[in-house]
């Protein structure tokens, strides 16, 4: 009995103009934006080890002084990601190198600083392909499944048999969604062929089971939708109603509720700008900077006369070593001062941000796209994960410059009590530029995205068993007149 | 109104389509006021695009319909005033009521001054239930629609009624009540022309009835003649014989 | 009997008579429409979205104002301070970076970006000019959030897609839906011309659409008062009024097109998911595939690459200059070892001699090359975002988008308006300051010094910056061309529909 439901729901789609529609649509729109990603990311990797071999020059060419006082910055790299294609995410909003010097990592350049007004469109990824076109077609053709049929006359014809309710849905379940989902997977073999002509590392460590994850998320994320149309369908009487039904709820689910969730989290947890941010560390550092140059004026006149013009190494010899001492110790303690203060209130906004963050992200996941955006992204490695994982490699990096490099590098700025400012900067150890570190930023894997993702996974859950369970209650009182 | 004039005239009619289909063959058909015709056959015999080629929702390939002597395809505008249409199981304006949909349709057939009693009359006279006026269309059974629909084209006012497949779906009852209003409205001088597969209403209401089959007037005959033939055996015939066209 | 039958005759179709029908097919259908669910549940979603909107929008305003008026007091603090203290010793460059804050040019947020957040936020807050070119402030908005990629849910995105779904829903059944209702049929049993029935559908969907619409600006206007927003300028109240009759045309656009699917296909169905296919691609697709095709067709370097480029370029020949000014030093003072202070004030006159030509034919090249890099930069920048601007005219959704955005100052143009003042400027400042730098950096063998060549001109005698107009002229004449497209689009998808429906099937 099932087995024959099964036949006819899927044999009527795909004999219907559902199923070649869906497929030229998936197929013209998923080829095409992967194959544009793909051409993006050759450009791309091309950029990054252009990039890198001019930083390598750069760096080859400078004079150790000039990369010590940091007149020459070092940089680290982002190395782009293949599978940005398939996710977007963070990608082209996380800077494509940070440059290390004394004061800190600064970012470069992203690319979404030259985005038109349009990007708020968003990108048109393959995420973004399934998130808001195949999810909307899936509901269409889903909606259409038990009030349409009821409209038609055939739900009575089926339904007079001895073929029980449950079966029925079952059957309609998963033969529509098996009519829906063969062009799917035809498309994505079909893309993955694509990319693989286009020289996409389809062999690279961990990739096919990238790939096939992607897919099976996608699926199942599909599959809830279509869940979602059945429920839909066994709730309206006419397949006008479902319709309309089905719109507001896709625009609901796709747009609101994503953004709702940011802004309802912008609102019960505010935090400061970055310009705030920013300037209250530069408060800090300036008054921090002022009283340790004062504090060295006063000893540098106190040991070599007031008015006496200053000097890195100041006459007379035999008080240069007090002077040192002195001023190391000075410099020393203000540097520590400075480091902690600026790290209080760097790790305060840091933690604000997470707390916002945090809530933004459990009340997203009561949409079932923002659960696939954040499992694919991070699948992808264009996710929050990596994100996080680039900050900390940066900070790690700038700790490590710091303790090798900028440590030995000493920048005096004195105020003389009689008048004046003066500065002056040595360094006391030359360090060779070629013995440092790289910076380094190895992708988490796809056990790391999987585990981190345990919230996507239960509202997936959630949206593939509640619906189907609720058009189950429905579909058994339908009214089939 | 002129009973003698005739008000609905189709010469020489034809229909072909654009896969070839010959859906009407040289129709020649005269009505006059006071007149009932009911053109009877088998689904896609012509009954329906007969109806449509008077209402000018076709163009014909060939001939022409007249209304109240004006040329249909010419002058579209001007003949329907003069024709009325209940057409086979409309839906109607499912959120609107009754009246409501009675006064939109009375107002575009060219009546804008009714009160509120006229239309509760002409609902009364189709029997419609008097709880019904002010209810919303789309919880109305089929029979209901029918009443209403028979309601706005007698609100109409016209010279003639064109009818397509009344009284399928209807309940012998109603059915019987359906006819006798048309009975009065023929009597009132219009010129009613009914498509139909309900031979026993065909023969008590019309006075000429007409087989059709393939595209084809194959047989007419009057309320007179069918006294002495049994319509039905002639009905059934008909449809039993050789295609006419190979 | 009844008197009724013979009240009139039937009227006679004259002028008067066309349009009292076209009248009675619109009233009914706006009646119909308005009473319909889906009507009040969209009015409602839009009605209760808005305050959510305005509020965010509001206070990531006030945010992005406190930033401002932080930045304008530490600007002027700084010019009537210490700006130009002269720095003793060696190794000092010549004005730390605080004292460029001087120059400083600070955006102010629109307040229209309450409503149409654009790319208000994605503008650098200030613009900072230094001797080597312009660097950008912070913005305040770095995508934080995988959301923040999704877009904004501003009153712009109500109406782009949550009303324009409501035309849609509209629109849809508008044809069809009566085909299949029967009352097609019925209705052309009377006399009445396809024209008037479709115009009567057109005017009611106007009037339809314009109830949310108007419900969702005034729910937005109370909302920000509400909400503590002081009241908009004169300007901003005539903005915000244009932005409602843009938005108005987008609707009508959208509805259009609805009754043109709604005349070319048979059955409801069909309708809806023609159009949703449609407004997807409309939406969804139109910005990715012309910006994408712009590309292609010309491409061009990001303004950063544009700015590193010309900054590596002018700090390879400031490098050139400053050894070849070593050089002349040395001629000068015949020392070769040593640089130091008392050596420059012993020979400065003639060190200065010798340096000044030096300087100025720095000073023309590096002007020449930059320009050219510059003019280069832009012409392949305006190459493409003129193609880009000219596909996206192709969909009303991304049209509407620039319209509005345009309108509020929150938009390309206006972006591109403030880059353009920021390069007028720096050009002037390097004109007036580096191009005759009061103090120069020495180099010599592995030293360098930095001297002073003659007095740092006082705050007073520097130009300030001229942010770029942002009147109500100025903003009509950036939306004027997409507004015109929208209308064209307007009259095609009309005219398209009376062709459409003239040969529509109403059996």
């Amino acid at each position: 009995m099932l087995k024959a439901i099964i036949r006819k729901e899927l044999l009527e789609n795909v004999l219907s103009f559902r199923f070649p529609l869906f497929f030229i649509i998936c197929a013209v729109l998923i080829l095409t934006s992967l194959y544009v990603h793909q051409l993006d990311f050759g450009n791309r990797v091309r950029d990054y080890n252009e990039q890198i071999r001019l930083a390598g020059e750069e760096l080859a060419a400078a004079r150790p002084t000039d990369i010590h006082y940091g007149r020459v910055p070092l940089r680290g790299f982002l190395p782009p990601s293949p599978l940005a294609g398939f996710a977007s995410g963070f990608e082209a909003s996380l800077p494509k190198f940070y440059e290390f010097n004394a004061e800190g990592a600064k970012p470069g350049d992203t690319a979404v600083a030259e985005e038109s007004v349009l990007s708020v469109f968003g990108k048109l990824d393959f995420l973004f392909i399934v998130q808001m076109v195949a999810s909307l077609i899936v509901l269409l053709f889903a909606s259409d499944m038990i009030a349409g049929e009821k409209e038609m006359g055939t739900l009575r014809a089926i339904l007079a048999n001895s073929a029980p309710r449950h079966t029925v849905l079952l059957g309609k379940y998963l033969g529509g969604f098996t009519a829906v989902w063969l062009p799917f997977l035809v498309v994505f073999l079909l893309g993955v062929i694509l990319l693989g002509v286009l020289s996409f590392p389809l062999t690279q460590a961990g990739m096919p089971l990238r790939l096939a994850l992607i897919f099976l998320a996608s699926s199942l994320f599909l599959l809830a939708y279509f869940a979602l149309g059945l429920l839909v369908s066994a709730s309206s009487a006419r397949s006008r109603t479902a319709l309309v039904a089905i719109l507001l709820i896709w625009i609901v689910l796709q747009m609101a509720v994503p953004r709702l969730s940011d802004m309802i989290a912008a609102i019960v947890h505010p935090i400061p700008t970055q310009t705030v941010i920013s300037m209250q560390k530069s408060v800090v550092v300036k008054s921090i900077e002022n009283e340790k140059a004062r504090a060295l004026g006063r000893q540098y006149e106190a040991l070599f006369g007031r008015g006496t013009p200053f000097n890195t190494n100041p006459e007379p010899e035999s008080k240069r070593a007090e002077w040192d001492s002195y001023r190391t110790e000075t410099e020393t303690l203000a540097a520590e001062r400075k480091a902690a203060q600026l790290r209080e209130i760097e790790s305060g906004y840091q933690r604000e941000k997470a707390r916002q963050r945090a809530i933004a992200a459990n009340l997203s996941l009561i949409s079932p796209s923002a659960a696939l955006t954040r499992l694919l992204s991070d699948i992808c490695g264009t996710g929050e994960i990596d994100r996080g994982r680039y900050l900390d490699a940066v900070k790690a990096h700038q700790q490590t410059l710091d303790a090798a490099l900028y440590s030995h590098v000493h920048r005096t700025t004195v105020i003389m009590p009689s008048g004046g400012t003066a500065s002056g900067s040595s360094i006391d150890t030359m360090v060779d530029p070629k013995t440092l570190p790289a910076f380094a930023f190895r992708r988490s894997g796809v056990g790391d995205a999987l585990a981190g993702n345990w919230g996507s996974f239960l509202s997936l859950a959630f949206w593939l068993v509640a619906p189907f369970a609720a058009a189950y209650v429905r579909f058994i009182n339908y009214d089939v007149r | 109104m002129n009973q003698q004039q005739p008000i609905l005239k189709a010469e020489d009619l034809s229909k072909r389509y654009e896969d070839g289909v010959l859906a009407l063959d040289h129709l020649n058909l005269t009505i006059r006021g006071g007149e009932a015709y009911c053109l009877l056959g088998a689904n896609g015999a012509g009954k329906t695009t007969t109806i449509n080629l008077f209402l000018n929702f076709i163009p014909p390939t060939t001939g022409t319909c007249y209304i109240n002597g004006i040329d249909v395809t010419r002058d579209p505008l001007e003949a329907k005033k003069y024709v009325a249409f209940v057409s086979e199981n409309v839906m109607l304006y499912g959120n609107f009521t009754a009246r409501q949909n009675l006064d939109f349709f009375a107002k575009l057939g060219g009546k804008p001054d009714l009160t509120k009693e006229n239309y509760y009359q002409v609902m009364r006279r189709v029997s419609l239930q008097e709880k019904a006026f002010e209810q919303r269309v789309k919880t109305f059974s089929k029979g209901m629609r029918q009443k209403l629909g028979i309601s706005i084209a007698i609100i109409k006012d016209a010279s003639a009624i064109l009818l397509d497949e009344p009284t399928s779906g209807l309940d012998p009852k109603a059915a019987e009540e359906f006819l006798e209003i048309l009975d009065e409205l023929k009597k009132e001088g219009k010129a009613i022309l009914m498509s139909t597969h309900d031979i026993f209403r065909a023969k008590e209401i019309g006075d000429r009835v007409g087989i059709m089959k393939e595209g084809r007037l194959v047989m007419e005959r009057t309320r007179q003649e069918l006294q002495y033939e049994d319509l039905v055996k002639i009905y059934i015939d008909y449809m039993k014989s050789e295609p006419l066209t190979v | 009997m009844e008197d009724w039958s013979r009240k009139e005759s039937p009227v006679s179709l004259g002028k008067r008579g066309i349009s009292k029908v076209i009248w009675y097919i619109a009233n009914r259908e706006l009646v119909d429409q308005l009473i319909s669910t889906r009507f009040l549940i969209i009015v409602l979603l839009v009605v209760g979205l808005i305050p959510l909107a305005t509020y965010v929008g509001l206070e990531d305003y006030k945010n992005r104002l406190q930033d401002y008026d932080r930045l304008v007091a530490d600007k002027q603090k700084l010019m009537a301070g210490e700006a130009g203290q002269k720095v003793q010793g060696e190794d000092s460059p010549w004005t730390p970076e605080n004292e460029l804050a001087v120059f400083r040019a600070i955006r102010r947020p629109d307040p229209l970006s309450v409503f149409v957040r654009g790319l208000d936020g994605a503008y650098p807050e200030y613009w900072d000019f230094t001797p080597t070119g312009i660097e950008e402030g912070p913005s305040a908005l770095r995508p934080k959030r995988l959301s923040d990629l999704l877009g904004q849910l501003d009153m712009e995105f109500l109406i782009r897609v949550v009303l324009g779904l409501l035309a849609i829903l509209l629109a849809f059944d508008a044809v069809s839906g009566e085909k299949e209702m029967g009352t097609l049929r019925l209705v052309f049993s009377q006399p009445i011309s396809r024209a008037g029935f479709l115009a009567g559908k057109l005017v009611a969907g106007a009037a339809v659409l314009l109830v949310p619409l108007a419900a969702a600006f005034l729910a937005a206007l109370l909302s920000s008062k509400i909400f503590g927003m002081e009241s908009l300028p004169p300007d901003g109240s005539l903005k915000l009024l244009l932005v409602f009759l843009a938005s108005s045309l987008y609707l009508l656009c959208i509805y259009s097109l609805g009754l043109l699917i709604s005349s070319l296909t048979r059955s409801q169905k069909t309708s809806i998911i023609v159009l949703l296919v449609i407004w997807i691609v409309m939406s969804l697709a139109a910005s990715p595939v012309a910006t994408f095709t712009a590309q292609a067709i010309c491409p061009a370097p990001s303004r950063h690459i544009v700015e590193n480029q010309k900054k590596r370029l002018g700090d390879a020949l400031k490098t050139e200059t400053e050894k070849a000014m070593g050089a002349a030093y040395r001629d000068v003072t015949g020392v070769e070892n040593r640089m130091s202070y008392g050596d420059f004030l012993d020979n400065k006159d003639a060190v200065l001699r010798r340096i000044d030509p030096i300087i100025s034919s720095y000073v023309n090249k590096r002007r020449q090359l930059l320009a050219e890099v510059q003019q280069e930069a832009d012409r392949q920048e305006n190459g493409q975002n003129r193609i880009a601007r000219t596909v996206m005219w192709l969909s009303p959704a991304t049209t509407f988008t620039n319209v509005v955005t345009d309108l509020s100052s929150t938009g390309d143009e206006s972006r591109l308006a403030w880059f353009a003042a920021a390069e007028r400027y720096f050009n002037r400042l390097e004109a007036v300051l580096f191009e005759d730098p009061p103090m120069i950096t020495v180099r010599l063998g592995g030293m360098s010094s930095t001297l002073e060549r003659r007095n740092l001109p006082s705050i007073s005698e520097l130009p300030m910056f001229v942010p770029p107009k942002n009147q109500v002229v100025t903003t009509i004449q950036r939306a004027l061309p997409s507004v015109i497209i929208l209308m064209v689009h307007i009259v095609l998808l009309i005219i398209g529909g009376f062709i459409a429906f003239a040969r529509y099937d109403v059996r």
